[in-house]
């Protein structure tokens, strides 16, 4: 989101508030639900 | 390639036409770009879209990347990988056309993000900021184990 926020200052056109979420996804947790993947280098 | 997931590839966009076309639908698109705060679209020429490619350097990280159908290499969407910061926060973003929403792209997009930059960088922590009216993206965040730990509001320009 903070890109476009960014664009925002060299386009002029119309613009809305944003109400916005802040997620934070957490190494240890994401590995808990996708163990298949702990160890892998790559997708 | 960046990297591959069952059903999808992602690379670097390129400053050709059919790369070119691409962006200038999806960010001109008001049922996209609604969600981050541009109800009619960014309102980007073919040639500012050019500008923005030529300033990037040869990274995959901090640049918008191309994501693809591996079947028929149809463009479904763009992503995004940002850099791990001080704090090993990286930033992430995707965004797929109209058409291919409601089939389970932008889940395994994110999955793949997340396990490009955990498993390639010092990145602890993957962050998003979904506009609360953006009820996917949220779904999204909560399928890779996303916990909510924050609002935030930002103001639009009173003036353009």
């Amino acid at each position: 989101m903070k890109y476009f926020m960014k664009l925002q200052k060299n386009y002029k056109v119309k613009r809305n508030d944003i109400h916005a979420y802040v997620y934070h996804i957490k190494k240890d947790n994401f590995y808990k639900i996708f163990q298949e993947l702990k160890g892998e280098k790559n997708v | 390639m960046i990297f591959e997931t069952e059903r999808l590839q992602v690379r670097k966009a390129e400053a050709n036409e059919r790369d070119i076309d691409f962006y200038f639908t999806l960010w001109n698109s008001a049922e996209v770009m609604k969600y981050v705060g541009f109800p009619e679209g960014l309102g980007i020429t073919e040639k500012e879209i050019k500008k923005i490619f030529s300033g990037y350097d040869e990274s995959g990280y901090d640049r918008t990347l191309i994501v693809e159908e591996k079947k028929n290499e149809n463009i479904i969407g763009e992503c995004k990988l940002g850099s791990p910061n001080d704090k090993n926060i990286s930033i992430t973003d995707v965004k797929l056309l109209p058409e291919y929403w409601g089939n389970g792209f932008g889940k395994e997009i994110k999955k793949a993000l997340c396990h490009y930059l955990f498993s390639n960088t010092s990145c602890k922590v993957v962050k998003a900021d979904p506009n609360k009216l953006n009820i996917a993206s949220q779904k999204m965040q909560e399928f890779c184990g996303g916990i909510k730990v924050d609002e935030i509001f930002h103001e639009a320009p009173k003036k353009l």
